[in-house]
């Protein structure tokens, strides 16, 4: 290079040292073995990310394997009103539009956010414990499968009648691996009427349900975590 | 397996680690016929020794690029058409700051100037987005790269009519969509505001853009594509893409639209004003200190990383929200491979201005591009950082975003926009800038300013995004606690639109004649003397 390297201030024999000395001459600098390192943790770390976080989605698709069916099944709506079920159909379509956003349409929920529907005790148990949830909500840890989530389920009784909660429990109970019995509207009044001074106030997570409801599963009881009852 | 549009993403990260393992491969195997002289060739293409070169302050450093064969690379029509778009630029980067800070302004003064619908907050930040986006980063990015294509090729500007003609439909689209966000009319997407009906104005602006300086790679006298050029020339073709497509009306709906959003919310940061930024660097750094950049094999790794690997990472945007979670996944992944195309563009950026630090601190223009590679790399890994799910629980939703989004924008692209403009301008007229104290003084301003804005933002944002998490606390808590930051924000924020103004002052003058010029030809010191 030539000499132009005058500048109009000097800041030191260390600036000026720095300044004549680096200047890359090598022909062929290699590429420096710690970024190509870097790349191969990346990629491994990609790929199992990638490998792991599907486990959320294949829960549901699994079931419907493990029925016998065909991995891709007509949405549920279409096969309610193939079937000529009205009602079913109805319910369906109700669980598309309120419920679907977060536990997905095939029941699996979201790893780590969202609770799965598909196989759940709490759906399973009696009747009445799934219908309260619908109608008060949730707002605190709750283990289902062995997992533990913490989030907050709107409050839906303002929202939703009891033929509307009765078909979309009857509806959950019944769709994926689930084959629990249907609910009818009769059964949410009941419920509703019997939770009517609590109605506003989301159930404070597991364990909660666990005291009002007893032990509808072996499992449960000891599953629960230490939560601080927020009353 | 069902074949669907993720399922051809996730082919496409496969392919595109694949391809990188090959590319590294014939690198070391020396199969691609590329090594350290090639970083030369911006010594070469245009009639000019290597030494240090600030054209800002000293005259002798003014003179026009002539190619190998004494061809003039800068006839009078494209000079034309380069200083029209770095001064359209430079109007909205004014214009725009100034909405940009009324912004600010409102979010911790929520009545001030709120009669006015136009003059509201929703308007107002959405006006000061697109100024700034396809205004002052746009049109200045490309204003630059019309002085600098032609000078890496050794070539002049082919079609410089045309060049100008698309620059002018370009400025008319801006101005028209941001004057129908005032009024109200917008498409209603963040990042795609403005009114599909200007959208096809913008379109055909960039095209005739466009179609010029491939024209000119097409003619290019040079051995060998500097990485600059290979930056641009990517740019060229991905931007006109990435535009049209998310900009045809009716197309996408649902949250279908949500992706489609934010795949080009975040192309145009990575494909668009990136690549503009990083190929004005990596020209700018070795020219104006004198000497190549470190490895040249390095910079091919880091130009196709980021062209395999940047295309999926907007969808972290839409972590949380109704769309299949492995896409998100898939996303984030990409997201944190985008640290293997930064490291390398740090090896080769960073070693140079730091091991001459005497031109660093002599030169102005210089300051503001190695700054600008600086908080590129930090912006970047910064990026990555946040697609990871468990930050982004924190931070997004609130102004850390924010701060971040500034980092890359305005630390890094702007910045180095301010250096390539402190650098060409003063080439292109002949005169070095008229009021150098306005310079410093600018260079101060912004970097200060923003230093105050991006320190209060990342930690009001940081606290924001925990008290929001925090059940025990009530929402307003969360933005109550953000007001002292947001305060020092319009600090930091008017320091930084008072450097704005300096900066066109300086430029107002400079194009209206003063400043001193260069020494007639006979009288100038001969090069290499």
């Amino acid at each position: 290079m030539s000499g132009k390297n005058e500048h109009p201030e000097d800041f030191g024999t260390g600036a000026r040292d720095l300044q004549e000395h680096f200047e890359p001459h090598e022909l062929k600098n290699p590429i420096p073995w710690p970024l190509i390192a870097i790349a191969a943790t990346l990629a491994i770390w990609g790929g199992a990310t990638l490998l792991f976080d599907a486990r959320a989605t294949t829960t549901g698709r699994d079931a419907l394997l493990a029925q016998g069916r065909p991995e891709m099944t007509p949405s549920l709506v279409e096969t309610a009103a193939q079937e000529g079920d009205a009602a079913a159909a109805r319910s369906a379509a109700l669980y598309d539009s309120y419920c679907a956003t977060c536990h997905q349409t095939n029941g699996a929920g979201v790893r780590g956010a969202v609770p799965p529907l598909d196989g759940s005790e709490y759906v399973l148990a009696d009747a009445a414990l799934p219908v309260s949830i619908l109608l008060r909500g949730l707002s605190g840890p709750i283990v289902v499968d062995g997992e533990v989530y913490d989030a907050r389920m709107p409050t839906w009784h303002a929202t939703l009648g009891d033929e509307e909660i009765a078909g979309i429990v009857t509806h959950v109970r019944g769709a994926w691996s689930n084959d629990a019995g249907p609910v009818s509207a009769e059964q949410v009044a009941a419920t509703r009427a019997a939770l009517s001074a609590e109605l506003d106030r989301p159930w404070a997570g597991g364990a909660e349900l666990f005291d009002a409801f007893g032990e509808f599963s072996e499992t449960m009881a000891d599953d629960q975590p230490e939560e601080p009852r927020a009353q | 397996m069902v074949f669907t549009i993720g399922t051809l993403v996730l082919v496409s990260f496969a392919v595109s680690l694949m391809a990188l393992v090959v590319l590294i491969w014939a690198i070391s195997r020396s199969d691609l016929q590329l090594d350290q002289h090639d970083a030369d060739t911006i010594f070469e293409a245009e009639a000019r020794p290597a030494g240090f070169d600030d054209p800002s302050e000293r005259t002798e450093d003014t003179r026009s690029p002539i190619g190998i064969g004494g061809e003039d690379l800068h006839p009078a029509a494209s000079r034309q058409a380069v200083l029209f778009m770095l001064g359209m630029a430079t109007l909205w980067l004014v214009i725009g700051s100034v909405f940009g800070l009324m912004a600010s302004f409102k979010l911790h003064m929520p009545d001030w100037l709120n009669d006015w619908a136009p003059l509201t907050f929703g308007r107002v930040r959405t006006m000061h987005l697109n100024l700034v986006a396809y205004g002052w980063a746009t049109a200045g990015g490309v204003g630059l790269a019309l002085w600098l294509i032609p000078t890496i090729f050794g070539t002049h500007l082919r079609l410089p009519r045309l060049a100008l003609l698309g620059g002018v439909l370009l400025n008319i689209a801006v101005a028209g969509g941001v004057t129908a966000i005032g009024s109200g009319w917008t498409d209603g997407l963040e990042w795609l505001e403005i009114p599909w009906q200007f959208d096809i104005l913008f379109a055909i602006g960039a095209l005739c853009l466009v179609v010029p300086l491939l024209a000119t790679a097409r003619h290019r006298q040079v051995h060998h594509i500097y990485v600059t050029g290979w930056y641009y020339l990517g740019a060229m073709i991905w931007f006109p893409v990435l535009f049209v497509v998310a900009n045809i009306p009716g197309l996408h709906v649902g949250a279908q639209q949500a992706a489609v959003n934010w795949w080009f919310a975040h192309n145009v940061l990575g494909l668009w004003l990136t690549p503009l930024g990083v190929g004005a660097a990596y020209y700018l750094l070795p020219r104006i200190i004198g000497k190549p950049i470190y490895s040249y094999r390095l910079s091919l790794v880091g130009f196709w990383a980021l062209a395999l690997f940047y295309s999926q990472v907007g969808i972290h945007h839409l972590i949380g929200g109704p769309i299949p979670t492995w896409v998100v996944t898939l996303s984030v992944v990409q997201s944190v491979m985008m640290f293997i195309p930064v490291i390398a563009v740090a090896i080769n950026q960073h070693p140079l201005w730091m091991g001459n630090l005497s031109a660093f601190r002599a030169s102005v223009p210089l300051r503001f591009v190695a700054i600008g590679a600086l908080l590129y790399t930090a912006a970047s890994f910064q990026g990555s950082l946040e697609a990871l799910r468990s930050m982004n629980s924190v931070t997004h939703f609130t102004h850390y975003t924010v701060g971040h989004a500034h980092l890359g924008a305005y630390g890094f692209v702007s910045l180095v926009l301010f250096g390539g403009f402190y650098y060409v301008v003063p080439r292109l007229l002949g005169r070095v800038w008229p009021m150098s104290w306005l310079m410093h003084a600018h260079f101060w301003l912004v970097t200060v300013g923003f230093a105050i804005y991006f320190v209060s933002l990342s930690i009001g944002g940081w606290l924001q995004g925990q008290a929001m998490l925090d059940p025990a606390r009530d929402f307003l808590a969360s933005m109550e606690l953000t007001i002292p930051y947001l305060t020092g924000r319009s600090i930091g924020g008017t320091l930084m639109l008072l450097g704005h103004f300096a900066f066109a002052i300086n430029l107002v003058a400079i194009l209206a004649g003063r400043g001193a010029e260069r020494m007639p030809l006979a009288a100038a010191p001969q090069p290499g003397e």
